[in-house]
């Protein structure tokens, strides 16, 4: 009947829909590549340091803890003149940035906010982050040395060895502790990739396994993921939403800050102690006792000596109504145990005794408390 | 349909123009029309003379309300950002609404069909006046915007959320491609507005119907409880503007929208060609 066929378009309309958003995911299933070691793959990944692509990434953390993007505003944490908070806030809540590199001496990380950015931008010997909301910008001059070093690919040790035999000393490195597989049956971003496992051989750690997806084609980590102990899903995950090869525009990479804009200049000193946080009375200094490592590789404990652990939490002592703005973001994460206050996540484990000592591992709350005594 | 045959093929080629003419000068000089776009005029201008009143204030309200003391073109940003949750879907539905409906229920519709145009140009032209309608609409709230801020605070080099500037060619094509932006994100709405019309001969109930679709979408939108439906609802990357203001221009978003769009008025449009060519009209 002619009634029928004028309401084809709205019956066939539905299911062209569906065709178009499933087809592309099932044919992109299953990339055929040939096998490979986990030291080939690392070698790969190694001969990735001159990459040039831009992209987006996507990264999100489920490690239990309770939402600190206004504890952490309270606490006023700062890196000059702008706020770290967008960047501390990768520990609770997920995010999306976009990435520009061409090669070790340019990159620009952009964390897009809503209606709002925050941006990192090195060129050269030079490293810019500013800030869209705060309005201000922190200038680094790094030195020849240091530029190469901030570069996050950079292997250490890589100038003096090839890939290949870089690879081979980090697996004889890791291979006691940790069994490590390749599987080639995944993609990340539409690529094929070769994905490298490492499972903890110790049970005493929280950290189930860890992967990393492998561009098979240009040897660059696509993705990463720590899984916890009892999750299915991922601890911690950031993997590219989309990636293209190719150097990205030369402009990218170049900044002056806006008219209005409140510009701090750093040397990395100052760096280093702003990231220590400007609440903590001692700041850096808070650090200068030597921690105490106990136990191996995946279940590490630190331990820092008394005081330590007051003067970064003001959490045991009677600091807490000098510093409420610290206190509220410890007492809002510590929960009172046996032996003092400790705080346990589906990865880490943090434990301030009462005589203000701190332990941290990726391992249960009862091994540092065993370790605390 | 035979007798636009027998028109021949200049008659047949022209009628289309001539049909989408009349029917936009039949929107454009309605009162109501008019009156809707002067309401969206208004929202620019209402936030320009506040800021100027009471200052911005300590950081809180609409995005990039405290930049427009520094820079009167963050006035058309701002607007926009308000308008697109409300104004700009209430007054497209009103639009949408009426479009068969309220031919129906003034009884001009079976004129239109005695015409030899056929019911699915019938569909295409008042879509395409919907759509006309939304270009018109976003473009009002940018350009009294940019003119309000001028008017009443210094303007200069916009600074974009990348930390980089640029000139009056530079924040043209930005404004411009925001107000396409938002022209694109009501394209679904629009749809669904047209299918509703062809529902009901009261042009009010179709038009309620697409505002309270519109308002749904976007509380469901920011229940995280459903975030699976989030990227499927038409109202999923209306706020997603911002990403027209960074440097280089984030497409990602605008073509995920445009996508979604399209996917909405290839379901709702082929739904009101079902409903529309196979009714009986009687009015």
């Amino acid at each position: 009947m002619n009634k029928v066929l004028r309401w084809l378009p709205a019956m066939v309309a539905p299911v062209v829909i569906a065709a178009a958003v499933t087809i592309p995911a099932m044919a992109n299933a299953d990339p055929t590549l040939p096998s490979k070691t986990p030291a080939q793959l690392i070698a790969l990944i190694g001969g990735s340091q001159h990459a040039a692509y831009s992209g987006t990434v996507q990264e999100s953390s489920d490690l239990g803890l309770p939402d600190l993007g206004s504890l952490q505003s309270a606490t006023g944490i700062s890196l000059g003149g702008s706020s770290l908070s967008s960047w501390a806030s990768f520990l609770t809540a997920s995010h999306t940035a976009r990435v520009f590199v061409d090669g070790p001496e340019k990159q620009r990380l952009q964390l897009l906010g809503s209606w709002a950015e925050t941006d990192l931008i090195h060129n050269g010997t030079s490293l810019w982050e500013y800030d869209s909301q705060a309005g201000s910008a922190a200038h680094l001059q790094l030195s020849s040395d240091a530029s190469s070093a901030a570069h996050p690919d950079a292997l250490p040790g890589g100038t003096a060895l090839t890939p290949a035999q870089a690879a081979a000393k980090l697996i004889a490195a890791i291979t006691p502790s940790t069994t490590l597989t390749v599987s080639t049956s995944d993609r990340v971003a539409g690529r094929a990739v070769y994905s490298l496992t490492l499972t903890p051989k110790t049970s005493a750690t929280l950290v189930d396994h860890t992967t990393l997806a492998v561009d098979a084609f240009t040897g660059l980590p696509l993705s990463a993921a720590v899984y916890a102990r009892g999750q299915s899903a991922p601890a911690f995950t950031t993997a590219f939403t989309s990636i293209s090869y190719g150097a990205p525009a030369a402009s990218v990479f170049d900044f002056t800050p806006p008219a209005g804009t409140t510009v701090s200049q750093l040397t990395p000193m100052e760096l280093l102690s702003g990231l220590g946080g400007s609440a903590p009375p001692k700041g850096l200094g808070a650090f200068a006792p030597k921690p105490k490592i106990t136990g191996s590789d995946w279940a590490t404990i630190v331990e820092l000596p008394a005081g330590t652990g007051s003067a970064l939490l003001g959490a045991s002592t009677g600091t807490r109504s000098a510093a409420p703005d610290v206190s509220s973001l410890a007492g809002s994460l510590l929960t009172p145990v046996a032996g003092g206050e400790g705080l346990q996540t589906a990865l880490v484990s943090v434990l301030v005794t009462a005589d203000g000592r701190l332990f941290a591992g990726a391992v249960p709350l009862a091994a540092l408390e065993a370790a605390a005594k | 349909m035979s007798q636009a045959e027998t028109a021949g093929p200049t008659a047949a080629a022209v009628r289309p123009l001539a049909l989408l003419g009349s029917e936009l000068a039949t929107l454009f000089r309605r009162w109501r029309t008019i009156t809707m776009l002067s309401a969206l005029a208004a929202v620019p201008v209402l936030i320009g003379i506040a800021v100027r009143v009471a200052g911005a204030g300590s950081g809180r309200g609409p995005a990039f309300i405290g930049a427009i003391t520094d820079n009167g073109l963050f006035v058309a940003f701002t607007a926009i950002a308000v308008s697109i949750p409300v104004f700009l879907p209430m007054t497209l539905a009103v639009v949408a609404g009426d479009t068969i409906a309220g031919e129906a229920s003034l009884g001009t519709l079976r004129y239109l069909l005695v015409a030899p145009s056929g019911r699915l140009r019938i569909l295409l032209v008042k879509y395409a006046a919907c759509a006309a309608f939304a270009i018109a609409a976003t473009l009002t709230v940018a350009l009294f915007g940019c003119l309000i801020g001028a008017i009443l605070f210094h303007i200069g080099p916009v600074t974009l959320l990348s930390g980089s500037q640029v000139g009056f060619w530079g924040f043209s094509g930005r404004i411009l491609l925001l107000a396409l932006y938002e022209t694109v994100s009501l394209l679904g709405l629009a749809a669904i507005g047209l299918f509703a019309s062809t529902l009901t001969s009261v042009p009010v109930g179709a038009m309620a119907a697409t505002i309270v679709l519109a308002a749904v979408a976007q509380v469901v939108d920011a229940l995280p409880q459903l975030d699976w439906i989030h990227p499927w609802l038409f109202s999923h990357y209306w706020l997603g503007i911002a990403d027209v203001l960074r440097s280089p221009v984030e497409w990602g978003s605008f073509l995920s929208n445009l996508w979604l769009q399209l996917g909405y008025l290839a379901v709702f449009g082929a739904l009101a060609y079902g409903r529309f060519t196979t009714k009986d009209i009687a009015s």
